[in-house]
């Protein structure tokens, strides 16, 4: 059981304020704390530094109700880290999605100098954290099960060790309707010094990368590719072969969302799988936002799954 | 039942399915995979509907104890394959 710590610095030293709506699971829409130009000088430089007091309060807590029964890690990895070290989804939070896409024809040297202060803040941090001895072996992340051969696995406590043992996760949803040449030039290129420092890589969410898989190949370390419900699999099949791992995810409505269509169900997954049986593949069902209060529907999913990959991997 | 020996006794159930041998065979099955190696395809539930479920309803009033208590009701009630401090979004 992870103990994550308490951090002194995270975000970027302005709020984000999100106006959400009166249903309890739905929207909101996000208050821009980046609305002029030089609104960017009201950023911080992230820094990695621990609340010691408060982290070693939660950490005593967690281990007198639990610690004789499981083993409790302290995660001490930094703020910034994951979703909030991709760069793509904090720009969004901060400048706005429709208002990046405009800069990059409007003031694309301004929009260069804010990535490049982002992707230097997030480099900064993490190699404080791991100068500091922070990092951990439970900082492994793939959005999947973060195993490979190449890696020790990951582990409870086993602290110092370096980001080139670690896998790394990294997305850029927010890029989704940005075209290949944008997305290198304003977002890959930023994003390649901080992976580069990794063992191995993941990339995607569920953005699109049917265009983008070229683009994605100058990654040195990367492993696994998602590709969405969003994502063209078969034309994704032709360009990621066996070189990288595919991490396809079908659509959590065709598949549990609504009924469970089984006949439907097992159409879809048959012709996906046959189009990339060549390949490196793991199926992903994720964000499913309702099975309609019944959970024996994904029990009932996992079984025609197990049957379709059963005909098509024969 | 309090809260702490709600959340202990969700804690133990977590540590049965760690525990479990098949978990070894999926790791396995992980590590060769994620290794570019022919393996059956792996199955992943990242998470669904976690909210209803019945077993999401809160016992814990306690932040810290409620974060736990999700954690492990989750794990427990098979509704995901694993969560991470990173699954809250995508």
């Amino acid at each position: 059981m992870t103990v994550r710590a308490e951090h002194l610095c995270s975000g970027w030293g302005v709020q984000a304020e999100r106006r959400r709506t009166d249903d309890a699971y739905g929207s909101f829409k996000v208050d821009y704390p980046i609305r002029r130009p030089e609104d960017v000088d009201l950023l911080r430089s992230p820094r990695h530094e621990i609340d010691e007091a408060r982290t070693a309060e939660k950490l005593s807590r967690v281990q007198d109700c639990l610690g004789d029964l499981i083993g409790v890690d302290m995660d001490r990895g930094p703020a910034y880290w994951t979703w909030a070290a991709d760069l793509s989804t904090d720009l969004g939070y901060l400048r706005g999605i429709e208002h990046f896409m405009l800069d990059m024809i409007d003031r694309p040297q301004w929009l260069h100098q804010l990535l490049g202060f982002m992707s230097a803040g997030v480099s900064q941090a993490q190699q404080q954290s791991e100068a500091a001895g922070d990092l951990g072996m439970s900082g492994h992340y793939n959005q999947a099960m973060a195993y490979a051969e190449e890696l020790d696995d990951p582990a409870a406590n086993q602290h110092q060790v370096h980001r080139r043992q670690l896998w790394c996760f990294t997305a850029a949803q927010e890029f989704t309707g940005v075209s290949p040449d944008m997305h290198d030039e304003f977002l890959l290129q930023y994003q390649l010094p901080i992976m580069e420092q990794f063992g191995l890589v993941a990339y995607g969410c569920c953005e699109d990368l049917t265009e983008k898989i070229d683009m994605l190949r100058q990654i040195p370390n990367l492993r696994r590719i998602a590709v969405s419900p969003f994502a063209d699999v078969r034309r994704c099949a032709e360009q990621i072969g066996r070189d990288y791992v595919f991490s396809y995810r079908p659509s959590p409505t065709d598949m549990v969302g609504y009924g469970l269509d089984d006949v439907q169900v097992r159409q879809l997954l048959r012709d996906d799988l046959i189009a990339c049986r060549d390949s490196c593949v793991d199926i992903t069902l994720k964000d499913v936002e309702t099975v309609e209060g019944d959970p024996q529907r994904v029990r009932q999913w996992v079984q025609s799954c197990r049957q379709v990959i059963d005909e098509v991997f024969v | 039942m309090q809260e702490r020996d709600y959340l202990r006794d969700l804690a133990r159930r977590y540590v049965d399915i760690c525990q479990d041998s098949a978990q070894d065979q999926r790791r396995q099955l992980w590590r060769r995979h994620n290794s570019l190696q022919a393996t059956r395809p792996p199955i992943y539930i990242r998470a669904f509907a976690w909210h209803e479920m019945s077993e999401s309803q809160p016992q814990c009033q306690d932040p810290l104890y409620r974060h736990y208590e999700d954690f492990s009701g989750a794990i427990c009630s098979g509704t995901v394959s694993t969560m991470t401090r990173s699954s809250s979004r995508g």
